[in-house]
């Protein structure tokens, strides 16, 4: 379809354009605020990722690791070490003193219950916690230290922490510390590396980690005793596990969370008491070392506490973001099965209709039609346009008008050579394509008008069958059946594609629906009185086509779809010609239907059809067009965070409507089904494509530019193929 | 606009919408001589409608390219001092 222009006026309002720094200026600001924004995205999908990340459990096999290198002081010394001062020191549980310590939480479900035990028996313990599940179970975190127990740092997500870089580790501990410290109110020197056991397993390689988490502040508390709970034993074997021998001290390993914990609740509500019976006493790391190392949950400074509110807010936004994300792309699963289901059943049932033998729309039209040509430099193209239009099979007769909007290159020149009688020339000084449609119009003697663009070749009889729908007194304008005609290349199949979609599948719903937007230039026809109705062609929109399209209807008139009325229309080939026939074909769009927005509001059948369009065309040519990118940017997000296979299975499905879709599409229009295997590439390339030229003509319209015609490169290729 | 749309048709095309330029012609008889070179003349029309979305001070393009450089640089700002912040923290 023809992008034309005619007037070639400065913008009086880009002339900061001419300013090449200021230019360069704004442009390296456009692309920073859109770097910020998507920075924003990536950050919160990638928080949200790294939170879901599940930890292994901590039987996950560790390597054995040599022990060169660790200080037998470490290794045989007790489970609580501290290497902030040049000598390494390790603090042993005193005699009948057990340090009960849970992993892992707090848990929604199991902390609770641990709590009540411990408070039953009047025993406390040391909780290292989670920070990722401190984020999300506030109250529980402030009930551990309410209760007189003791909270430490066990990372925020339970990564493998010698296996992670410096500066994420770095991260781990203090995110955690922080949402400690604004959850509960306290800071923590404790630490306990995730799958970390007993002293004398620590390797060359957690040493490293450990030297490191001493430089930050932290007394690490390893085990002496496994309760093995996490393998779920049975009851008595954890109490076996974790009860010490000959009245010895111990710190026990214990979870809270990460799976059914009820053994271990069950375990400690036996071993307490069977061990407070020995003798023994149920504290706290401070506790039991009482006097040797710093009390270990002093009050959290202000700092700590806003850089826990901090993450806790950027969490929670996160979690937001991506149910945000799920709802949307669950909003649009739901349009694109509606739409398909809709399109296809409708579209089907119209085809066949049509095709019935039969009267069809009532009596042949016969009636004289003017054929009205645009056209503005067309040389190239418009010989055999006018040519093809001039001996249509007509019984009436047709008359062909060329409207020459100020051309520069001999476009009359080339229509005056073709020497046919039915052909007038008309020049119009240059005021684009809407007035040039208007002269047309004016020159036009007859009161059936079908307006073809000069670069538009029509089969024999597409006039013909253009202006049967007229045998209805209701129908005001006939859209025609417009194919691509130069299909070479990608960019020309996938617009073929596109074509037969759109004017095979959408345009039949529409039909159906009585709520057609667009007759489209390239071939379309109207009646006189239809037009005068409508008030004519407008200049205040871009797409005139459809501005007009929908003033015949809100006017009262129908507006029809006639299929067998075919034209071949040479659609852009490069990615430039393209992106600004499609920015202007969408900003244009949305000049028309915000220009007749009121028609929604309004009665009779001017709101009737503004309705229709609201509730068909607004969700599935707008709405879905915009959340179109969520099946990718989630089917690439699931792929590398969440599960890679239901992502994948998610797009290839989204893909195979789209396969089905479309070659319903191209069952119906009897064309070849070989185009279709590049629709796989379309779905990577061009709908992305397509997308950003949707944002670029809304952020167009919300800034209040003015966008004037822009005319394409020709080349005159396109023939009407043989049948 | 039922009644309007049964309205007789008239032979004599009437011009619709928005025409640029006056055009005299004739009476046509037979094969018609070619228009182009009917004399016309350029006439000046009144105001232009304005095109839809257009805002010829460019007020709105200017409020909104603040807004967003601001919202921009915020959303810059803020995430920078974040993570800093969360990087920043130890043991008391």
């Amino acid at each position: 379809m023809a992008v034309y222009r005619g007037v070639r006026t400065t913008e009086p309002d880009v002339t900061t354009g001419r300013l090449p720094a200021l230019r360069r200026r704004r442009s390296v600001l456009r692309a920073a605020v859109a770097l910020a924004l998507l920075l924003l995205l990536a950050n919160m999908l990638l928080v949200e990722a790294y939170l879901r990340n599940d930890f292994a459990p901590d039987s996950s096999a560790q390597a054995e690791q040599s022990t060169s290198a660790v200080p037998s002081d470490v290794r045989t010394g007790g489970p609580i070490i501290d290497l902030s001062g040049a000598r390494p020191v390790s603090y042993q549980a005193p005699a009948h003193t057990i340090v009960l310590t849970f992993d892992d939480g707090p848990d929604r479900r199991w902390t609770p219950q641990v709590l009540d035990v411990l408070r039953r028996h009047d025993a406390h313990a040391t909780f290292f916690m989670i920070g990722s599940q401190v984020v999300r179970n506030a109250a529980l975190s402030r009930r551990v230290v309410a209760e007189g127990n003791e909270v430490g740092v066990h990372t925020f997500t339970h990564p493998l922490v010698s296996a992670v870089p410096a500066w994420l580790r770095h991260l781990e501990h203090s995110a955690t510390q922080s949402t400690i410290a604004y959850r509960t109110g306290r800071s923590t020197t404790l630490y306990r590396p995730p799958y970390s056991s007993t002293a004398d397993a620590v390797g060359n390689g957690d040493l490293a980690t450990l030297r490191e988490t001493a430089r930050q502040g932290y007394v690490t508390v390893l085990n002496d005793l496994d309760s093995d709970d996490w393998r779920r034993p049975g009851v008595e074997t954890i109490v076996r596990h974790a009860t010490p021998a000959n009245g010895a001290g111990a710190i026990v390993l214990m979870h809270d969370a990460g799976g059914d914990r009820s053994q271990t609740v069950a375990a400690l509500d036996l071993l307490i008491p069977r061990l407070q019976q020995r003798g023994y006493r149920f504290v706290t790391v401070s506790q039991a070392l009482a006097g040797r190392i710093r009390a270990a949950n002093p009050p959290a400074g202000f700092f700590p506490a806003s850089r826990g509110w901090a993450m806790v807010s950027m969490v929670r936004i996160a979690d937001l973001t991506l149910r945000l994300l799920w709802w949307s792309l669950f909003a649009a699963g739901v349009l694109v099965v509606a739409r398909t289901v809709a399109l296809v059943v409708v579209a089907v049932r119209h085809a066949r209709r049509r095709r019935r033998p039969g009267p069809g729309w009532g009596p042949p039209v016969t009636e004289a039609v003017s054929i009205i040509v645009p056209a503005f430099n067309e040389a190239a193209t418009i010989g055999p346009a006018v040519r093809s239009l001039a001996l249509s099979a007509h019984p009436g007769g047709v008359e062909v008008v060329v409207v020459d909007d100020a051309s520069t290159d001999g476009t009359a020149d080339v229509v005056r050579k073709l020497g046919l009688s039915n052909v007038r020339v008309i020049r119009q000084p240059s005021g684009g394509k809407a007035t040039a449609l208007n002269t047309g119009v004016a020159f036009a003697r007859h009161d059936l008008i079908v307006m073809v663009d000069a670069d538009t070749v029509v089969e024999p009889d597409a006039v013909h069958r253009l202006l049967q729908p007229f045998a209805d007194p209701a129908v005001g304008a006939v859209s025609g059946n417009v194919k691509v005609g130069n299909r070479h290349g990608l960019l020309g199949t996938w617009q073929h594609i596109e074509y037969v979609v759109g004017f095979n599948l959408d345009r039949r719903l529409y039909d159906t629906a009585g709520c057609i937007c667009t007759v489209p230039g390239a071939l379309g026809a109207f009646r006189r009185q239809a037009l005068i109705d409508a008030g004519g062609l407008r200049v205040d929109t871009l797409a005139e086509d459809t501005d007009l399209t929908i003033a015949v209807q809100r006017a009262g008139w129908r507006v029809v779809f006639e299929d067998s009325a075919r034209a071949w229309t040479e659609a852009p080939t490069g990615l430039r010609q393209l992106w600004r026939q499609r920015y202007r074909w969408s900003f244009g769009t949305m000049q028309a239907l915000w220009k007749h927005r009121r028609a929604v509001v309004e009665h009779g059948r001017s709101g009737r059809f503004g309705r229709r369009t609201l509730l068909l065309v607004v969700p599935f040519s707008v709405l879905l067009p915009l959340l179109a990118p969520l099946f990718d940017i989630m089917a690439v997000y699931g792929l590398f965070f969440l599960d890679s296979s239901a992502a994948a299975i998610g797009w290839l499905s989204m893909l195979a409507v789209q396969i089905v879709t479309a070659a319903v599409a191209f069952r119906l229009d009897q064309e070849s089904w070989r185009p279709l295997w590049t629709l796989p590439l379309q779905q990577v390339f061009y709908r992305q494509l397509m997308y950003l030229v949707l944002l670029h003509s809304a952020l167009t319209a919300v800034a209040g530019r003015r966008l004037h015609w822009q005319k394409m490169r020709r080349t005159g290729e396109v023939r009407v193929p043989a049948h | 606009m039922a009644n309007q749309r049964r309205r007789e048709p008239s032979a004599a095309p009437r011009a619709v919408g928005r025409v640029t330029g006056r055009v005299r012609t004739g009476p046509v008889k037979g094969r018609v001589a070619p228009i182009e070179q009917a004399p016309t003349e350029v006439t000046r029309l009144g105001d232009e409608p304005r095109p839809v979305f257009a805002d010829p001070t460019g007020g709105r393009r200017r409020r909104l390219r603040h807004v967003a450089y601001a919202a921009g640089l915020l959303v810059l700002a803020v995430l920078l001092a974040f993570w800093l912040s969360q990087l920043s923290g130890g043991a008391p």
